[in-house]
């Protein structure tokens, strides 16, 4: 038990126990009597000792009735409460983290780890504020919750209900964990103008004590070292041996050869010490369609010796392809029980098989012609510059335009796959040209690049460009960028600083295999081959008929939220918050409402090893975690204060019957 | 309604002679008398003995004769034997003289029932019986309103409305002058006889000098001491708490916390202070009897005056 404000009960107790008993030791208040004569009663020797200034304390059940309610009182205003800590002092930053991991279940109550950080930061809210009605000065609060983004939920405030009201607003998320915002944010509010100084600029830095309460799995603290003045302490949540199976890689795909039928892979990772066997079952449109033939055998996760990072194991898993001529909604489940539910599921949206419509514009080169028309598309147009421009001009338009040493003037929202031209790309500042390149690196890893090998590829001529804001360099070599992916206003891109015929790529087979990689990755962007779904903390983005209107995001739980659509079509909304499948519809032109369906997924391997962290080390600091209170401190004066009314009560009681 | 009450009811009092005593009553008391222990001298001769010698039939004694006597009362027969005069001496029946002393002071007006009212009847009743056996009754008041008033020689029953309305005029109040009525009282040669006080005697300073200056002038003293049950037995009458006692003649201030052991203190001084003053009038022989005003008047004239000798 503790006593929030036993300052107050004793200083109420000196003040008042004191006088009340100076009463009774004082002569009483006394009804007034008219008897015939005082002679008797003034002989007798009671009346010698009431008559005294200073009479005897004699036992009194009011006296004691009134001493019970004035301790009572004073237990009451000392505030016992139950499982309490110290108070803390100066500012306070309260970061509560939201993540995903932050809703695993592993407390023996079966409550989220997310509900226990909420109910531990409301506990330490109510300490600072010394948690009553007569505490001193109040501690200046701020809260903020974090995950892949941070979110002030309550700038510094001395206000306890606002303090609390904006802990219990943060919502879980299927997110990543990143503090590097929170603490940016919280440091911008604790920057503060010195009136004292002249200049506007001049500014001090109130530093504040950072409140960490979360499971310590935070992708970025090596990044983030605390300044001077800072203070940071740790509330650990969840139990470090908590077990958990996750999927971490899904995808769908139609094969080119068969688009009437689909295929999925999954990867599950198993965070866990000892290996595990989970079934996969595959469900389309809601009904079960397969289940692993057998148990999967999952690797237990194994520490790495020289970085002491546990790996988990991990084991891919394909299901054979099943015919789906039309579109589906697809879910992978683990038939397996886990502290953390969310990783559990993945969810693709794979739109019916529909073939492209490719435009070939500019120079109609032989080897593109040829490669495109080996490409199952359902229309290719090849188009000289003038062709293409009339072409938009009467509304023409397609799903990717290959551009060969040509782009137009100005470039209307849409897909393209861009060789040697920079006319009219804003993404691009071009500055001159580069001679005989190699290729120095590519991203392997990105969907155009896959299988493709750029070993041997020799360039004699290339544009120099310096990417913009909106461009993501694919592959670069010496002289500068080779490869750039572009999404900018509606116009998502892969640019190639190179015509092929400058280069031997061209006669190569990764030249082959890059063409329908880009043309199908660009035309996945919008969802016409397969939806791949986004994680949590990634925002919606998609483009839609120019003047669609009335966007409309409805979430997994039913409820929905609007989205703006630009006068373009293109629609951006999120950040998503959890995992699931959204509902986007929108109003085209003159139409009825039309909606496509996006999966997210939790995916993030690091948000799957649930197992909490004793402590968190940022960058060099070493801030010891320290279990969260799991019970709720109770307040028992109001208890007090109501058996002290009943007392009072009695003592009322008592004393009119001796009046009376 | 406790007299403790700190808003106790107005007291009707009786405003006709029959408020004070009815027929009914007066009827009964017709077959009463009032006794005295002593042979008083009567001014006119009544039906008392007397210690004066006198001209009734009852031989008393023989003296010599000595010159100026009366020659009717030689005995003629002594004279034939011995030769000698002998004047024969017969007692003489007086009238009785009945004083009834009422005391008016404040504090008599108090109780449940109120022992001034209680006194007023009583002394009604007395007077009524000394007026229908042809006493010489005489009344008196003292208290601070009027002083000593007195209403002498009454005889006869035509005179008890003269008597009734002197005593519905009486009013109660102010601090007691009991000393100094005594005095006056001893001093007025009122005539000797029985005096009854009718008082609670509750003086602050004391009984004593005035029982002193009448018990000594020839007086059959009846002292009747009246208390009311709140007085007798405070506690059972509703007086509790801590409650602040107003003396109702000097509004003197007593602070009192009523206690089962206040309360026995109380009674131990109460019971000393009846019994003081019992023992006062029984060395000065002088008929003390306490009076508890709950009584019925019917009862206490009837059963307990006429067992202390008071009345026959």
């Amino acid at each position: 038990m503790t006593w929030l404000t036993p300052l107050t009960g004793v200083i109420v107790a000196a003040a008042i126990l004191p006088p009340l008993l100076l009463l009774y030791f004082l002569k009483l208040r006394r009804t007034s009597r008219s008897i015939p004569s005082t002679m008797l009663w003034r002989r007798s020797v009671e009346d010698v000792r009431a008559n005294a200034p200073f009479q005897r304390l004699r036992p009194s059940i009011l006296l004691f009735l009134q001493l019970l309610i004035l301790l009572l009182l004073v237990l009451a205003l000392a505030q016992p409460q139950f499982e309490g800590m110290s108070s803390g002092g100066g500012r306070t930053v309260i970061a509560v983290d939201n993540s995903g991991s932050m809703n695993s279940t592993d407390d023996p109550s079966g409550r989220s780890r997310l509900d226990l950080a909420k109910e531990a930061a409301v506990n330490r809210i109510e300490e600072l504020h010394g948690g009553g009605l007569f505490s001193g000065s109040a501690e200046e609060i701020m809260v903020v919750s974090f995950a892949d983004g941070a979110e002030v939920r309550t700038p510094f405030t001395d206000s306890r209900t606002q303090a609390i009201a904006a802990v219990r607003s943060i919502e879980s998320t299927d997110q990543g964990t990143s503090i590097g915002k929170a603490l940016k944010l919280a440091r911008a509010f604790t920057v503060s103008v010195d009136p004292e100084s002249s200049g506007s600029a001049d500014a001090m830095e109130d530093p504040a004590v950072f409140e960490v309460f979360s499971d310590g799995r935070i992708s970025d603290l090596d990044a983030e070292p605390l300044r001077g003045g800072e203070s940071a302490s740790y509330t650990v949540l969840g139990s470090s041996e908590a077990r958990n199976l996750g999927i971490v890689t899904v995808a769908a795909d139609r094969p080119w050869d068969r688009p009437t039928q689909i295929q999925v892979f999954t990867v599950v990772a198993n965070h866990g010490p000892e290996p595990v066997e989970v079934d996969v079952e595959l469900r389309v449109g809601g009904r079960a369609r397969a289940v692993t033939p057998k148990p999967v055998a999952i690797p237990a996760a194994v520490k790495d010796p020289d970085t002491g990072i546990w790996v988990p194991g991990r084991e891919r898993v394909i299901f054979l392809p099943f015919e789906q001529p039309r579109g589906a909604r697809i879910e992978l489940r683990l038939l397996h029980e886990d502290d953390l539910v969310s990783d559990d599921f993945a969810r693709l949206v794979v739109a019916p098989p529909k073939q492209l419509r490719v435009a070939l514009v500019g120079d109609i080169a032989w080897f593109m012609e040829k490669l495109l028309e080996a490409q199952s598309f359902e229309r290719l147009d090849l188009l000289t510059a003038d062709q293409y421009e009339q072409a938009v001009e009467s509304g023409e338009n397609w799903d990717v335009v290959v551009c060969l040493g040509y782009t137009p003037e100005k470039i209307q929202p849409g897909r393209y796959l861009i060789f040697n031209s920079t006319r009219g790309i804003d993404a691009l500042e071009p500055y001159g040209d580069a001679e005989k390149i190699f290729v120095r690196s590519s991203q392997d890893e990105h969907p155009a690049f896959r299988y493709v090998v750029l070993d041997d590829l020799f360039i004699w001529k290339m544009l120099k460009v310096v990417p913009g804001d909106d461009a993501r360099v694919l592959s670069d070599a010496v002289e500068g960028p080779l490869v750039v992916e572009i999404d900018r206003g509606g116009v998502q891109a892969i640019w190639v600083a190179f015509h092929p015929l400058d280069s031997t790529w061209w006669r190569q087979r990764s030249f082959a295999i890059f063409v329908p990689n880009a043309i199908e990755y660009l035309a996945s962007i919008g969802g016409a081959v397969v939806e791949q779904g986004i994680e949590p903390g990634e925002v919606i983005s998609m483009l839609f008929e120019p003047g669609a209107t009335a966007g409309l995001v409805t979430r997994p739980d039913g409820t929905t939220s609007e989205a703006s659509i630009s006068p373009d079509g293109l629609l951006v909304w999120g950040p998503v918050q959890r995992a699931g499948v959204y509902e986007v519809s929108r109003t085209a032109p003159g139409g009825d409402p039309i909606s496509v369906e996006v999966a997210v997924n939790m995916l993030d391997q690091d948000e799957g090893r649930i197992g909490s962290r004793d402590s968190i080390e940022f960058s060099v600091d070493t801030v010891s975690g320290k279990r969260a209170l799991t019970t709720s401190r109770n307040a028992i004066w109001p208890w007090l204060l109501s058996v002290g009314l009943l007392v009072l009560m009695l003592e009322w009681f008592v004393y009119f019957r001796k009046a009376a | 309604m406790s007299s403790f009450s700190s808003d106790q009811p107005k007291l009707k009092r009786p405003v006709r002679v029959d408020d004070l005593i009815d027929s009914k009553l007066m009827a009964r008391l017709e077959r009463l008398d009032i006794v005295s222990r002593k042979i008083f001298s009567g001014r006119v001769q009544g039906e008392r003995r007397s210690r004066r010698r006198g001209m009734s039939v009852e031989f008393a004694d023989y003296r010599p004769y000595s010159p100026g006597d009366d020659l009717r009362f030689v005995d003629w027969n002594i004279y034939g034997r011995l030769d000698r005069l002998f004047m024969k001496i017969f007692l003489e029946e007086e009238d009785l003289s009945l004083m009834i002393a009422v005391d008016t002071s404040g504090s008599m007006d108090w109780g449940t029932p109120n022992k001034f009212e209680y006194a007023r009847r009583l002394a009604m009743a007395l007077g009524y019986i000394g007026l229908v056996n042809h006493n010489r009754v005489s009344f008196c008041s003292f208290g601070e309103t009027g002083g000593l008033q007195r209403l002498s020689n009454l005889r006869g029953r035509r005179r008890t409305r003269e008597a009734g309305e002197w005593l519905l005029n009486l009013q109660p109040g102010g601090e007691g002058t009991f000393d100094e009525a005594m005095k006056t009282v001893a001093h007025s040669r009122m005539g000797r006889g029985v005096m009854l006080v009718l008082s609670d005697f509750l003086y602050k300073e004391g009984y004593e000098k005035g029982l002193r200056a009448v018990a000594g002038r020839g007086f059959d003293m009846f002292a009747v001491q009246m208390l009311s049950p709140e007085e007798l037995d405070p506690g059972a009458n509703g007086l509790s708490g801590d409650v602040k006692l107003v003396d109702l003649e000097d509004e003197e201030e007593t602070e009192v916390t009523v206690s089962q052991k206040m309360l026995a203190g109380y009674r131990e001084t109460l019971n000393r202070h009846c019994g003081g003053l019992r023992d006062y009038c029984l060395r000065r022989d002088i008929t003390h009897m306490l009076v508890d005003t709950s009584t019925d008047l019917d009862v206490l004239l009837m059963e307990y005056f006429r067992r202390r000798g008071l009345l026959r």
